[in-house]
């Protein structure tokens, strides 16, 4: 009678300890966000880490209200560590931006020299100064302090995964661009698409593949020369 | 001689009934003066830096503002809130309270962009229409929207600013041929314009509200309060009146405060220094007299102003304050005439050079009240200073006396000649007076918005308001060549209208273009390039659009017309415009620059020519006030030494307030002068006070008294004040210094040695033996 006395006594201990438990580890269950997010990052620097030099192919899609259709095409990708970046359209339709820290200069492939447009990130831009920082570390090998720098940085649900960089609350940069959305592939964690939401409405997304880290620098040289 | 002096004494001891009688009535005159015109004519109290400006050129009309700011420390935890929305929202409820009392700072965006889209064609010049030609040919349009096509496929296209609705054809940069051409709208500056014709600043969460010039202070102040309750929003009224207000309000409470330190420290150090309460009450009160008597007739008490009124009253004092038997007639005229150096200024800063009369007219004064006052004040007078005569000669004559003085002189100028290589002039506009907060408010308007005093007006006159207008563009043409290298931007309505004659020629040529037509294909071609052809119905709505004209009537009926109306005074039935340039900075090498396409008017212009005036006033007046000590001192000595002896000490004074300046980095400028010259009569005054080496202290007293303007300065806290005592009171010091040691010395010097001053001594000069005629016999 006594065993079976002491038995339920612990039994219920056991219960109430194990209760105790539960409630006590139940903050652990808001913790899963932070931990896909640094998940996600730990997952992006992976990638990012042996991309000195990077080629891919990408498919490009802008949808505008300017146009009746959205507008596609496919180009090469070319980064280079620091913060160099080449967007190279296939067609004669298409055009080539440079990216580097303090500029973008768009010219299209068709009278390129005519109609070339050169945008100074200067002051007085904020919107494109933070999107080229945000395009450049990316791809730059980083912890991803720059990436988190003014942006605020959210992993969405879902089985892909997916960083969404959103300015912070100026209104100078968000007056021309709401946000900013990455997605890795699951496996290498090799930058996929790159989303970029307009404040206007407009939104270009460019998907990438074939990529090829660490190209020699000779080869790297002459992909750009072509 | 014996005889004229015991009667003299007899005289003074005793003086006649009609002496009283005469100071009796001289002093119930001088009261009565006093009384009436302080009564009928009170002193202006300001609170303006700009008295040194032209007055033209002084920012009396410039609107006030409310800089409206987010309060972080309330708008933090759960209740945060966009920093965009409580503006926007603060904005409009501010807008909606103040009605008729606010008025647009920029053009508004929406009615700028409307009136772009509807008069774009119109506004581009003749000169550009080929250019615009080319870009209406067909296969011209053709590339441009294939261009738009290719552009579109960058990621940085609409996030770096690109935007071809209004304008695919890239025509905008012919209107906008500089930079800053129209106002706001054109460039990306510190701020924005916002729909409403406020300003938004970029780099902080900021705004920046206009009023009208005659919106009531109070009903803004209480309206501030209101909104800043409800929101997380500081909102303070800004801008050259309300910084004058403020700073008024800081002067009347200084005021008091430094009249009561500087009549209590002269009343103890004259009381101290004459062992008599009398002296010291009656020196103090006379004093007060002498200026009460000219005050209403100065300048306005400013902040400039404050600090010569102090000095003059000390200088009083200390002219009242002295034995009668220590002064000479060269050393009265030498103070009454410390500002006449002023004179010699061709750009004449200190308010039409007021001073230069009411400080001689009350050093007369006093001094009138002085001689009054004689008997008395003789008859209670202890000098126990023994004279000329009675002093050791080889004191006088000593080497090291002469050597000393020699070194002195020697290091004060070679110490200034290597320090004044390089100094920084700092105008009157940058006289630090203010609280914290007023300088605050200041800095955060030239950071985020812009330099209200860097702001020029260019104007021009009309008979009626269309009239004015219609012509402003032709007005603003010349004056466009400032914006770049000297100019920011231009606030004009000339910008947006045209004149008539402009309007039918520009008419005529557009027609030549042919556009209806042109933009027609160009609809086709976006069509067919698979554009949207509504998207861009902005520009080609517009472009075809040649009947409605930007003239002076559309003008102002449109959404621009609050703004413009901002520009537009009218004066004896004449109509004003003003066109308003922002300056970069305000360097002197712009004036000719400036001055070549117009007559501009502002705060900037009158301190770019005090600026580059500087040296060459300065250097004006230090020889102006030598020349002058030289020659009074000669005058009134007919002794060429002791001429050369005060211009020196005054040159060696002088030299060491200019180090001082340098070297501790004070805000050297035009309102400086003053104080300098002060310190130079000083030097020369006190060189000629008492020739007697054994009279010596009552120069340092006279200093003394003097430099309690200088101390009651000190005590206000205020930055310039505390410069400008400073100098005051070290100018006074090393004034003494050089009387005492230097003077001496370089006198003998110069008299050939202990003989021939032992053979001067023997024949006093007429200046000495007239003093020693007037002194009492030690008791």
């Amino acid at each position: 009678m006594k065993r079976r006395e002491v038995c339920r006594l612990l039994m219920r201990c056991s219960g109430l300890a194990g209760g105790a438990l539960a409630i006590f580890s139940a903050p652990a269950v808001g913790a899963p966000a932070t931990t896909k997010l640094e998940r996600r990052l730990e997952l992006w620097r992976v990638y990012a880490r042996r991309n000195q030099r990077l080629v891919a192919r990408y498919r490009s899609t802008r949808r505008t209200s300017l146009l009746k259709e959205p507008l596609y095409q496919s180009g090469t990708l070319l980064f280079e560590a620091p913060g160099r970046l080449v967007l190279r359209d296939d067609t004669i339709d298409g055009s080539t931006t440079y990216i580097d820290e303090s500029s973008a200069r768009i010219i299209p492939n068709r009278d390129g020299k005519d109609h070339e447009v050169v945008l100074d990130a200067g002051r007085d831009s904020p919107a494109l100064r933070w999107i080229l920082t945000k395009t450049l570390a990316l791809f730059a090998p980083g912890d991803g302090s720059t990436i988190e720098n003014a942006a605020s940085l959210k992993a969405p649900r879902g089985r892909v995964p997916t960083l969404e960089i959103l300015p912070l609350k100026k209104r100078d940069i968000r007056v021309r661009l709401r946000a900013l959305i990455v997605t890795l592939d699951p496996a290498s964690g090799a930058i996929s698409s790159i989303l970029i939401q307009e404040s206007q409405g407009d939104e270009f997304r460019v998907e990438l593949s074939d990529h090829r880290q660490d190209v020699s620098a000779a080869d790297f040289q002459k992909l750009m020369d072509d | 001689m014996e005889s004229s002096s015991a009667s003299t004494s007899a005289v003074r001891r005793d003086p006649p009934r009609a002496l009283a009688l005469l100071r009796t009535l001289s002093l119930a005159c001088a009261l009565v003066w006093s009384i009436w015109a302080n009564s009928t004519r009170p002193p202006v109290v300001s609170g303006a830096v700009d008295s040194l400006h032209a007055e033209i050129d002084r920012a009396r009309a410039s609107p006030s503002m409310l800089l409206v700011r987010i309060d972080a420390s309330r708008n933090i935890g759960a209740a945060t809130q966009d920093p965009d929305r409580i503006l926007d929202r603060v904005a409009v409820r501010i807008a909606d309270e103040l009605l008729e009392a606010r008025v647009p700072l920029a053009p508004p965006a929406a009615a700028v962009e409307g009136w772009l889209d509807t008069h774009g064609m119109y506004l581009l010049p003749i000169s550009s229409h080929p250019r615009v030609s080319r870009r209406l040919e067909r296969e011209e349009m053709e590339a441009s929207v294939a261009a738009i096509r290719a552009r579109l496929s960058s990621p940085v296209h609409g996030v770096g600013g690109l935007n071809p609705r209004r304008d695919p054809l890239s025509l905008q940069p012919l209107l906008f041929g500089e930079r800053g051409a129209m106002s706001y709208v054109d460039m990306d500056g510190r701020a924005m314009a916002t729909g409403t014709g406020d300003l938004r600043a970029r780099r902080t969460e900021s705004l920046l509200i206009g009023l009208r010039g005659d919106a009531d202070e109070t009903r803004v102040r209480g309206i501030a309060d209101r909104v800043s309750e409800s929101d997380p929003v500081r909102i303070d009224l800004v801008g050259v009146q309300a910084q004058d207000k403020m700073r008024l309000t800081l002067l009347e409470g200084l005021l008091p405060k430094i009249a009561l330190l500087l009549l209590s420290a002269g009343l103890a150090t004259v009381a101290f220094a004459r062992r008599s309460t009398t002296h010291a009450l009656r020196a103090v009160g006379l004093s007060i007299l002498s200026v009460a008597c000219f005050a209403p007739f100065g300048p306005s008490m400013d902040p400039l102003s404050i600090p010569i009124w102090c000095a003059l009253l000390a200088t009083c004092i200390a002219i009242l304050a002295r034995p009668r038997a220590r002064e000479s007639a060269g050393a009265l005229v030498i103070l009454a005439t410390s500002l006449t150096p002023l004179l010699a200024l061709t750009h004449a800063p200190w308010q039409h050079m007021i001073w230069i009369w009411i400080w001689p007219a009350t050093i007369t004064l006093a001094v009138a009240l002085r001689l009054c006052f004689r008997g008395v004040s003789d008859a209670h007078a202890r000098d126990d200073d023994p004279p000329l005569a009675n002093a050791p000669p080889e004191a006088l004559a000593s080497f090291s006396t002469r050597a000393r003085s020699v070194a002195i002189c020697l290091c004060v100028f070679l110490i200034a000649a290597l320090t004044l290589q390089e100094f920084e002039v700092a105008p009157s506009s940058d006289f630090e007076f203010g609280s914290a907060h007023a300088r605050e408010l200041e800095r955060a308007v030239a950071r985020d918005f812009f330099v209200e005093r860097n702001v020029v007006r260019f104007e021009s006159e009309g008979s009626t308001v269309n009239e004015v207008l219609d012509r402003s563009p032709l007005t603003l043409k010349p004056l466009r060549v400032l914006l770049g290298d000297v100019a920011n931007r231009v606030d004009s309505p000339g910008s947006f209208v045209l004149p008539g004659e402009l309007l039918e020629s520009r008419r005529r040529s557009l027609r030549t273009l042919n556009i209806d037509e042109k933009i027609g294909d160009l609809r086709e071609i976006l069509q067919a390039q698979g554009f949207r052809d509504e998207a861009f119905n902005e520009f080609l709505n517009g472009a075809t659009e040649l009947r409605r004209f930007p003239d002076a009537k559309a003008a102002l009926e449109s959404g621009l017309g609050e703004w413009i109306r901002r520009f537009i005074r009218t004066e004896d039935d004449r109509v004003i415009l003003s066109h308003e340039f922002e300056l970069r900075r305000t360097d002197p090498t712009f004036l000719p620059i400036i001055t070549q396409v117009g007559t501009p008017r502002g705060a900037a212009i009158s301190t770019m020519i005090e600026v580059r005036d500087f040296e060459a006033s300065l250097a004006k007046l230090l020889l102006t006030q030598l020349w002058l000590i030289t020659f009074i001192t000669w005058a009134s000595s007919r002794s060429l030494n002791q001429a050369i002896t005060s211009g020196l000490c005054t040159a060696g004074t002088l030299a060491a307030v200019l180090v001082l300046t340098t070297t501790a980095r004070f805000s050297m400028g035009a309102p400086l002068f003053p104080i300098l010259l002060i310190c130079g009569a000083t030097a020369g005054a006190v060189t000629r006070i008492d020739p007697e080496v054994s009279g010596a202290k009552w120069k340092s007293w006279f200093c003394v008294w003097q430099a309690s303007a200088g101390l009651a300065l000190l005590s206000t806290g205020q930055a310039g004040w505390i410069e400008f005592g400073l100098t005051l009171t070290f100018g006074l010091v090393v004034a003494v210094g050089f009387a005492r040691f230097v003077a001496p010395g370089i006198e003998q010097m110069l008299a050939g040695g202990t003989r021939a001053r032992a053979e001067e001594s023997s024949a006093p000069t007429s200046d000495t033996s007239a003093t020693n005629v007037e002194q009492e016999p030690p008791q």
